[in-house]
């Protein structure tokens, strides 16, 4: 059973960040109903967006020059300035960063999240009816094949695209109600691989995990709300548990003197204060009351 | 239909435009057909350092911007390769003054009358970088084995792979071998660890390149010159991408007898 998007949906989210506003396009929007959606969205809170500098949550999208062109033109037609966008394509943050727009690799997943829901309220509103109109057994039949159906074809195509490696969808087991939100949002977002070297001045946010399959070079950033796993030197800056989160860990297979954060709690391996000391190779860092820990993994 | 190389570096300084001008020499030497563009705006250079400054007419921006017939008009041919043309950049513009897709269009035209288009790029990652990558094929990153020019190299290359530039390869410029050995300078292999970069070469400091520069006159072309010889190489791996038995020139070890036999020839040459 496939769900159709009704267009219209809404497929375009003003958030406010601690970095700004930010614009968040749900990922399997058609694109002219993005730019609709935007260009209603810019009219009606003219007064408020004159002016205004904002930065865009792309996500997985694939955008042509063109495309990102007439995006370009919407925001400026309502003097809106485009000040760095979010994407994990390539392609996208290549054609961004060719009109001079700073992008880095990443998603906050937030517009995706709210397709997601969307799509859930389809099913259960196809279920739904689907019960009313057939007997009692027949209803049970087709809610059955719909809890068993997997995700919608957008996560695989995700999977393939990105090689991001997504957790088991599994629903996770029952926790306190205060933990729910953090650990299952974490757990929903998964872990973001990047198998190249990220080079001076690249940066990758992801609201998961993230495993790097290469080098993290020196003026480089990684930034993750949950886990950061390193299979290569580190020698840029890494930020585990960004949203706060404590219990995130850092696991590193070369270490060199850079700044490592987990949550707010910071190590500067500044070659001085090291006095000598040669930083040991396979280490796990993490937070022991309220100070980094590092133990060396054999 | 030839090559078009982008010779980058980010960092200012690290010798881009003595390489283009030595591996434009150098396969020139080699019989190849070769076109030197210096795409450093305001700030120009290769002319100099191939002692054609006098002869420039036309410039780079007189080309894009159709103040002559063909960019053939604006060619410089060099004093000793008849085979080795230069298209200077202007010295009273800006880098505003092309666009990327000017430069793609212009080298396009090049690549279709050259075996090998060299670009000399500025310094920086601004609009004269985007200009000069925006119709390269392939790039050679320059960089010093210093920490600062290998992390503006990292940054270059990070952006030539965004850009889809390939391959990009490495030259290792102004090492002194000694000093490295002592552990005081980054080592080849240190740069290469960092960079992960295919090597294209090694070229060793030497005092003559800075002299031959400011004459006019390539490294490359010198016989005595050990930076000229390592040119040699570079050229030699630059058409043959597989040239085995060239060895990285490293100055060996100075022993004992290195030692005694420059104290010998001092005292002679005294």
């Amino acid at each position: 059973m496939t769900v159709q998007m009704t267009p219209e949906a809404d497929c375009v989210t003003l958030k406010g960040t601690r970095h700004g506003l930010l614009i968040c396009v749900r990922e399997d929007a058609d694109w002219s109903a993005v730019l609709h959606s935007l260009g209603e969205r810019l009219t009606g809170h003219a007064s408020f967006l004159q002016g205004a500098q904002v930065s865009l949550d792309l996500g997985w999208r694939e955008l042509d020059a063109e495309s990102f062109r007439a995006l370009l033109d919407a925001l400026n037609a309502q003097n809106v300035q485009l000040i760095g966008v979010l994407s994990t394509s390539l392609h996208t943050r290549t054609v961004a960063e060719g009109m001079g727009i700073k992008a880095i690799i990443g998603r906050l997943g937030l517009a995706h999240h709210q397709g997601r829901q969307l799509r859930q309220q389809a099913r259960e509103q196809a279920a739904a009816a689907a019960e009313a109109e057939h007997a009692s057994a027949e209803a049970a039949e087709a809610e059955t094949e719909a809890s068993v159906e997997p995700e919608p074809s957008v996560d695989g195509e995700i999977v393939a695209e990105a090689a991001a490696v997504a957790a088991p969808t599994s629903t996770p087991a029952p926790t306190p109600p205060h933990l729910q939100v953090a650990a299952a949002e974490v757990e929903q977002e998964g872990t973001l691989l990047i198998k190249r070297t990220l080079r001076s001045g690249q940066k990758a946010v992801y609201p998961g995990h993230i495993v790097l399959w290469g080098d993290l070079n020196s003026g480089a950033e990684l930034e993750a709300d949950g886990d950061i796993i390193v299979l290569g030197a580190v020698r840029g800056r890494v930020h585990a548990g960004a949203g706060g989160n404590h219990e995130s860990q850092v696991w590193v297979k070369a270490l060199h003197p850079t700044v490592i954060r987990i949550g707010d709690v910071t190590w500067t391996g500044d070659p001085s204060g090291l006095n000598g000391i040669k930083l040991p190779a396979n280490v796990r860092i993490k937070v022991v009351k309220d100070d980094l820990c590092f133990e060396t993994i054999v | 239909m030839g090559k078009v190389i982008v010779v980058t570096s980010g960092k200012g300084g690290v010798g881009k435009t003595t390489a283009t001008a030595n591996l434009g020499s150098g396969l020139a030497q080699q019989g190849k057909t070769v076109v030197l563009v210096d795409t450093d705006i305001g700030l120009r250079n290769l002319d100099l350092v191939l002692g054609l400054e006098n002869r420039i007419v036309f410039d780079l921006v007189d080309v894009v911007d159709g103040k002559c017939r063909s960019f053939r008009q604006a060619l410089i041919r060099d004093k000793r390769f008849e085979n080795l043309q230069i298209l200077a950049s202007a010295q009273s513009r800006d880098k505003d003054a092309v666009q990327p897709e000017q430069m793609k269009a212009l080298c396009g035209e090049l690549r279709a009358a050259f075996d090998y288009v060299l670009l000399d790029c500025p310094a920086g990652i601004e609009m004269g970088f985007k200009n000069a990558i925006a119709g390269a094929d392939e790039a050679i990153v320059v960089t010093n084995p210093e920490v600062s020019a290998v992390r503006d190299a990292d940054r270059i290359v990070g952006l030539l792979e965004a850009a889809g530039v390939a391959p990009i390869r490495l030259l290792l410029n102004r090492f002194k071998a000694n000093v490295a050995q002592r552990g005081q300078m980054l080592s080849v292999e240190d740069v290469q660890d960092i960079l992960n970069v295919t090597l294209l070469g090694t070229v060793p400091e030497d005092e003559r390149i800075v002299h031959a520069s400011n004459k006019g006159e390539p490294a490359v072309l010198d016989p005595k010159s050990k930076a000229g010889l390592a040119y040699r190489q570079v050229v030699q791996r630059l058409i043959n991408p597989d040239a085995t038995g060239l060895a990285l020139p490293a100055q060996a070890p100075e022993g004992m007898f290195g030692k005694l036999r420059r104290m010998f020839n001092v005292g002679l040459a005294h």
